[in-house]
């Protein structure tokens, strides 16, 4: 009783990847309820897409690459840094303003990261400072 | 992907070829089944053209004369010549997809593994072909040619023939007029040499000259066959008919209630296949070929009359769709084909004919025309046919690329259209093997996923092979994500064993990049599939590289507990299973577990060892408190050389290790133990799952070497169950007791898995010792060259003392209210027992030596007179014969406060010839005591008395503790006499000094009068600490002649707490001072009249008195609670040349009467002239100089004059 009832959750799935292919930063973002993906499928989905933003990234000089590729009901946008550092969304309603302004806080609070002096590069950013801010950032441009 | 010409190729040999039909009549069916293993249809299908040396022939076409080098034909059993049905087609594709992964179980393992096409898809590919042959489309499937077998042995042939010849043997599709019925026709007179009915000779050739005058104008041959033995079957024949058969589409496997049939082949010779060849070559260059050249001839004939020419071009204008017939009736979509007696139909067949022919661009001619009628008519499905056709013609005749993939797009389009969905993926593969761009064929074909909904092995395939199209064309990631879906797809329809392929084809992309989620559903899936394949050992694998990810450090991912409760339990039914499968009830197996993770900080405990519990009591109770004065203890090496000055290496690297626990020396040490004592091994298990685990039976493993080798039953392990709760760390102690001499050696840990009885988990313990750099490529070694680590490899002698000690009545952490108090005070006497017992092992001597021999002092032990004893510095040293408990009393007077940590180092070494080092038993045991101020004493002797002979001691006691403490006497010790130590004044009182208060007592020593003092642990604590009062003083200083005070006070009334306060080396005259260049001068009244405002002016006068040259200083006026300096009390720094001086007024201020010493001042020299002693302001040189200037404050007049 009431399974039927509970509302579908907002997902937004953030992954950071790095050099080689290799995750730094997860973060799932989503609203509790009802969902259809899976862990492993959200992260096959976002590794799916790295193909097509590597093909996009030389066709605009924009870091936000837009939604990249899409599976089933779930999109997946981009943004990519210059250091070819990939941010990946995986979502699954567009509102393309806000995943903009949010993909900008988070590459602000990326480079914040990146500058601490206990961060190697293209390791797992563990801060739990970033963390926090990554969510307050999702909460922010998502559940407005 | 095919060439154009390729394309060709595969089309003409694989897909469409001319069909000959076989008609035969029962016996012969049943005879060659029966003898052969074969169809009718399968015994000549070999020879149409598949195997060399092939079929040539030379067609006339329309217009053209047309070599084909390798003409195919296919045939058929009339009785078989119809179009399987959706389910029918659907079992074969799942039949023939499941047989070809069967035969390619390493497919997954090879570098081709993501290489488009797979094996599976090709062989699919083919079963969804033959499954559409015979369609009411089209007339690919024409017959060509009927073959009419009859048995030689059968009575009336040629009767047999004309029942043969008859329209209802013929396929389906020919009897409704789709197809042409009249073929040419052929008969074979089928002559079984292994049977013994045939005929004779003479009685064959009989036959078949009636045959061929009763079937003329109808080609007859005569076919020997079975000339081979019955018992034996050539491989290569066999292999031919086996070929030719799994290239006809395997059929569904056969029914359990059929009769098995022999080997394809049986019977046949080399002689039989040429016979066969020779027929089939006959029946095809002589009757197929001239019927399809004749028939396209008519075909062409009849088409122009209706649709060539001004008159029908005209009429065809007015050409009415087929929607609604000559009655008017409304005709539905696709509701049937069309006769060949339409011109459509007779188009269809004659672009078909020309395509079997070769002669493209007439069928394309046909093809291209007819589609617009069939669309006319809304025959999607002729219309999609022939789109289909017109597109093969245009790729293979290299038409525009525009032109073929609009065809087949159409094609695809209307077959979907026409709901004919095997259709369409026939389009769409057809199209897939054109040359086209990778990407662009992968998407295609996921659009044709999308089109086609319908969740079955059709999905499965075109995801795999849209991931493999991806894989090649440059997006790795993508391709690999449709093969895991292609997997994931195959496994839900339960083609395990692809659904793993397609797992084990990606899984290296994936594995180690940090994708935990996908790592685990990897391995968690690949698992369950390798179990439900019945491959044990690959399901275990994965569940154990499952489950060991679990111990990386880097896997920082939250797994549910329900997830991971999931894994153990999966995990635990495979291993069971897996075990069962494996070994008999009575082996064990072992798994490389890596769960729990074993810490790397392991300990080796020896019973010598000092336990963790106990060697830091009250750890956090007694740490260092702001305040405390520094509390260093000698290190166990630098006591150990005390005790031995030529302490063996394995001694010293022995309390090395005590001292430091550096695990780098164990590149070297090897410990000692005895036999039958236990050897603990401290390591630390961490659980990192959310669920419970269980450890049955740990213990360690290992064995003991001696001269003989390795020794059985020579090591006792106790084992002990452990579980761990969720994400529990928890230190556990494991043991090995040998019970011989050798070596023993620590292998590894081992204990069962929950409930698992035959599974253990063996962990060998992997130690690195220390980093070599002695050599080039030991340096230059990236992953670096170390040395064994031996700290598990333990020597194991009998000849070894096994004392045990403690320290009894060691001062305990006294708490009242939760609040902690001192555990002793400032020189407090305790006294203590250190208790030592011996286990059967004479001793040649025993050493006992402390940290801090002046807060320690042993004393004789009771009722021991065997016992020789020296008393040394740092301890005491026994020999001779040892009970089994011996009792040292243990004396603790600490003169500093603070945390203190005791140290007492004990050797024992047996009696024996051995290596000493092996003989010897260190025992280490450390006291942490905290100590807090009480009594102090300082005392001088006081000039003024000194005239009689005696010598006065101004004795200064002050009370720092929290208690008052109540002086019982001060005595005077000189060398080892005790001096006759007078109190002048207050005799027989008792002297309580309250905290924080201080009290000052004379006392007269008259020289000479002294006794000696008795030999007692309190005199050897004296003598220690007068040792090491010399020892701090600079070796320069004069010695004069001291004598050391000691204070004895007890805490009120408690007998149990007394004390002694020393203060050492006080002199029996005053020290001189230092020379000062500076002469001091006070100028002052000498009687002052007390008043609320008075303020007294002393004129302070400094000269400098050396010649040498000028000297820099400031001075200091000290402060005290009677007298306060008015102005600067500390001057600048004045430079002054010789006999120079330097004047100042300072006011002096009194709040009371009385009698005041002025002299307050002190000079601080900070530059002296060169040559003499070295100063600076950072480090002057004070000076106070020796002299009274008291000025008499007297009462106002109004108060009167007090004394």
């Amino acid at each position: 009783m009431g399974s039927w009832l509970a509302e579908a959750a907002l997902v937004n799935v953030l992954i950071i990847v790095g050099k080689d292919d290799v995750p730094i930063y997860e973060a799932d973002l989503s609203t509790e309820g009802l969902r259809e993906d899976s862990p492993h499928l959200d992260q096959f989905v976002v590794r799916a897409a790295l193909d097509l933003v590597d093909e996009m990234v030389w066709n605009t000089s924009s870091m936000f690459l837009r939604v990249v590729d899409k599976f089933n009901d779930f999109h997946v946008s981009a943004y990519c840094t210059a250091g070819h550092v990939r941010m990946m969304l995986l979502h699954k309603h567009r509102n393309e303003e806000a995943i903009r302004a949010f993909f900008a806080d988070v590459h602000d609070l990326f480079l914040k990261a990146m500058l601490s002096p206990f961060q190697t590069p293209n390791m797992r950013i563990q801060s739990p400072l970033f963390d926090q801010k990554v969510r307050a950032a999702g909460q922010k441009h998502f559940r407005a | 992907m095919f060439e154009p010409r390729q394309y060709a190729e595969w089309i003409h040999g694989e897909i469409f070829q001319p069909v000959i039909v076989v008609i035969g009549t029962a016996n012969a069916k049943t005879r060659i089944k029966e003898i052969n293993g074969l169809s009718l249809a399968e015994l000549f299908a070999p020879f149409g053209g598949h195997f060399p040396p092939g079929i040539s022939v030379s067609v006339q076409s329309l217009e053209r004369q047309i070599a084909i080098e390798h003409f195919r034909v296919q045939f058929t059993d009339a009785d078989s010549a119809v179009q399987l049905s959706q389910l029918q087609a659907d079992q074969l594709a799942d039949w023939t997809v499941e047989s070809s992964a069967l035969e390619r179980p390493t497919r997954s393992q090879s570098a081709k593994a993501l290489e488009a096409p797979s094996p599976w898809y090709e062989e699919w590919r083919s079963a969804l072909f033959r499954s559409l042959r015979w369609s009411d489309h089209e007339g690919l499937d024409q017959p060509t040619a009927a073959l009419l077998v009859v048995m030689s042995k059968e009575s009336d042939p040629a009767m047999l023939l004309e029942q043969l010849l008859h329209s209802s043997n013929m396929p389906p599709l020919c009897t409704q007029g789709v197809l042409d019925p009249v073929p040419s026709r052929v008969a074979v007179l089928l002559h079984d040499a292994s049977d013994p009915a045939s005929p004779s000779k003479e009685e064959l050739v009989r036959k078949l000259e009636n045959l061929k005058t009763s079937f003329a104008p109808n080609q007859v041959f005569v076919l020997e066959i079975n000339h081979g033995p019955a018992d034996h079957v050539e491989q290569e024949i066999q292999d031919l008919f086996k070929t030719c058969r799994s290239r006809r589409a395997p059929p569904p496997p056969p029914a359990p209630n059929e009769s098995p049939s022999p080997s394809p082949g049986t019977r046949l010779s080399q002689e039989d296949l040429t016979n066969l060849a020779q027929v089939v070559t006959e029946v095809v260059v002589k009757n197929a070929v001239p019927w399809m050249e004749k028939q396209l001839q008519q075909l062409e004939a009849q088409i122009s009359q209706s649709r060539k020419g001004f008159r029908n071009q005209l009429k065809y204008l007015w050409r009415k769709p087929r929607e609604a017939n000559e009655r008017g009736e409304v005709v539905q979509e696709d509701s049937g084909a069309y006769p060949l007696h339409s011109v459509e139909g007779q188009m269809r067949l004659a672009g078909d004919l020309s395509f079997h022919l070769r002669d493209y661009e007439v069928a394309l001619g046909y093809y291209r025309n007819v589609v617009s009628d069939f669309k006319q008519d809304k025959s999607w499905k002729h219309a999609a046919g022939a789109y289909e056709m017109w597109g093969l013609c245009a790729y293979i005749t290299n038409g525009a690329r525009s032109e073929w993939n609009r065809c087949m797009e159409s094609a695809y389009e209307h077959y979907l259209q026409a709901s004919s969905t095997r259709l369409a993926m026939r389009a769409v593969v057809l199209h897939q093997a054109m040359w086209c761009d990778l990407k662009e064929a992968a998407l295609r074909l996921m659009k044709v996923n999308g089109d086609l909904p319908d969740n079955n092995l059709r999905n499965a395939l075109i995801l795999e092979q849209a991931g493999q199209l991806y894989y090649t064309c440059g997006a790795p990631r993508k391709g690999a994500f449709h093969l895991v879906l292609a997997g994931h797809t195959y496994n839900k329809l339960g083609f395990k064993r692809l659904a793993l392929f397609s797992y084990q084809a990606v899984v290296d992309l994936y594995i180690g990049k940090g994708w935990f989620h996908i790592t685990d559903h990897f391995h968690f899936t690949m698992a369950r599939q390798a179990f439900g394949l019945g491959l044990k050992d690959e399901s275990l694998s994965h569940f154990l590289k499952l489950l060991n990810s679990f111990a990386d450090a880097d896997k920082y991912v939250c797994i549910q507990a329900e997830r991971e409760n999931t894994y153990i339990k999966e995990f635990l039914y495979v291993l069971k299973d897996w075990v069962q499968k494996k070994c008999s009830e009575s082996e064990i197996e072992s798994v490389e577990l890596q769960i729990p993770c074993i810490q790397p900080e392991v300990r080796l405990r020896l019973p010598d060892d000092q336990p963790m519990a106990t060697a830091m009591p009250g750890a956090a109770a007694t740490s260092p408190k702001n305040g405390d004065e520094a509390a260093t203890s000698a290190s166990w090496e630098l006591l150990g050389e005390k005790m031995l000055p030529t302490i063996s290496p394995d001694d010293r690297m022995e309390l090395n290790w005590r001292q430091r626990s550096d695990a780098r020396i164990f590149d070297t040490l090897r410990r000692v133990t005895t036999v039958g004592s236990e050897v603990s091994v401290e390591l630390t298990l961490t659980n990192p799952m959310r669920v419970k685990w269980e450890m049955r039976a740990v213990r360690l493993t290992g064995e003991l070497q001696d001269d003989t080798g390795v020794c059985d039953d020579a090591v006792m392990f106790p084992s002990q169950d452990v579980t761990l709760g969720a994400l529990e760390s928890r230190t556990i102690q494991l043991t090995a007791v040998p019970k011989k001499e050798g070596l023993l050696k620590i292998r590894s840990v081992t204990w069962g898995i929950f409930d698992c009885q035959q599974v253990i988990c063996d962990r060998p313990f992997q130690f690195k010792g220390r980093r070599l750099r002695n050599t080039l490529e030991q340096r230059a070694s990236q992953s670096g060259v170390y040395s064994d680590d031996l700290r598990l490899e333990i020597k194991v002698r009998s000849n070894k003392p096994r004392l045990s000690a403690c320290l009894e009545g060691s001062p305990e952490l006294r708490r009242m209210d939760g609040t902690q108090e001192a555990q002793l005070l400032q020189g407090e006497l305790h006294k203590c027992s250190l208790v030592m017992r011996n286990v059967d092992c004479p001793l040649a001597f025993l050493h006992i030596s402390t940290s801090h021999p002046n807060f320690v002092a042993f004393d004789r032990p009771e009722g021991n007179e065997d016992l020789s004893i020296d008393f040394r510095d740092e301890g005491i040293r026994l020999k001779g014969t040892f009970p089994k408990e011996l009792r040292v009393p243990v004396l603790l007077c600490i003169n500093a406060r603070g945390l203190h940590a005791l140290r007492y180092l004990l050797l024992a070494e047996a009696v024996g010839d051995g290596i000493k080092s092996e003989q010897r038993q260190w025992i280490t045991l450390e006291e942490l005591t905290r100590v807090e101020p009480a009594l102090s004493l300082s005392a001088r002797p006081s000039p003024s008395y000194a005239s009689d002979g005696r010598i006065l001691f101004n004795c200064h006691l002050e009370n720092k503790a929290a208690v008052p403490l109540q002086v019982q006497q001060v005595q005077c010790f000189s060398g080892t006499s005790q001096l006759q130590f007078h109190a002048c004044g207050f005799q027989g009182r008792e002297i309580v000094v309250e905290p924080g208060q201080m009290a000052q007592m004379l006392y007269s020593l008259r020289p000479g009068d002294e006794r000696p003092a008795e030999q007692s642990a309190r005199l050897r604590l004296l003598q220690a600490n007068r040792k090491k009062s010399r020892s701090s003083r600079r070796e320069k200083e004069p010695c004069p002649e001291t004598v050391d005070l000691v204070a004895q006070w007890q805490q009120g009334d408690r007998a149990d707490r007394t004390g002694e306060a020393f203060a050492l080396q006080v002199p029996l005259e005053r020290p001189e001072a230092p020379p000062c260049p500076l002469d001091l001068h006070l100028l002052a009244p000498e009687v002052a009249e007390m008043a609320p405002d008075l303020l007294v002016p002393v004129t302070v006068r400094i000269r400098n008195a050396s010649m040498a040259g000028s000297v820099s200083f400031y001075f200091v006026a000290e402060s005290s609670a009677d007298i306060a300096w008015i102005g600067c009390e500390r001057s600048e720094i004045i430079s002054l040349p010789p006999n120079t001086s330097h004047t100042a007024i300072i006011y002096a201020y009194f709040v009371q009467p009385g009698v005041y010493n002025l002299n307050r001042f002190r000079l601080f020299v900070v530059g002296m002239p060169s040559g003499s002693v070295p100063a600076s302001e950072q480090a002057p040189l004070a000076f106070a100089v020796p002299f009274e200037r008291l000025l008499h404050v007297v009462a106002s007049q109004k108060e009167g004059t007090v004394g």
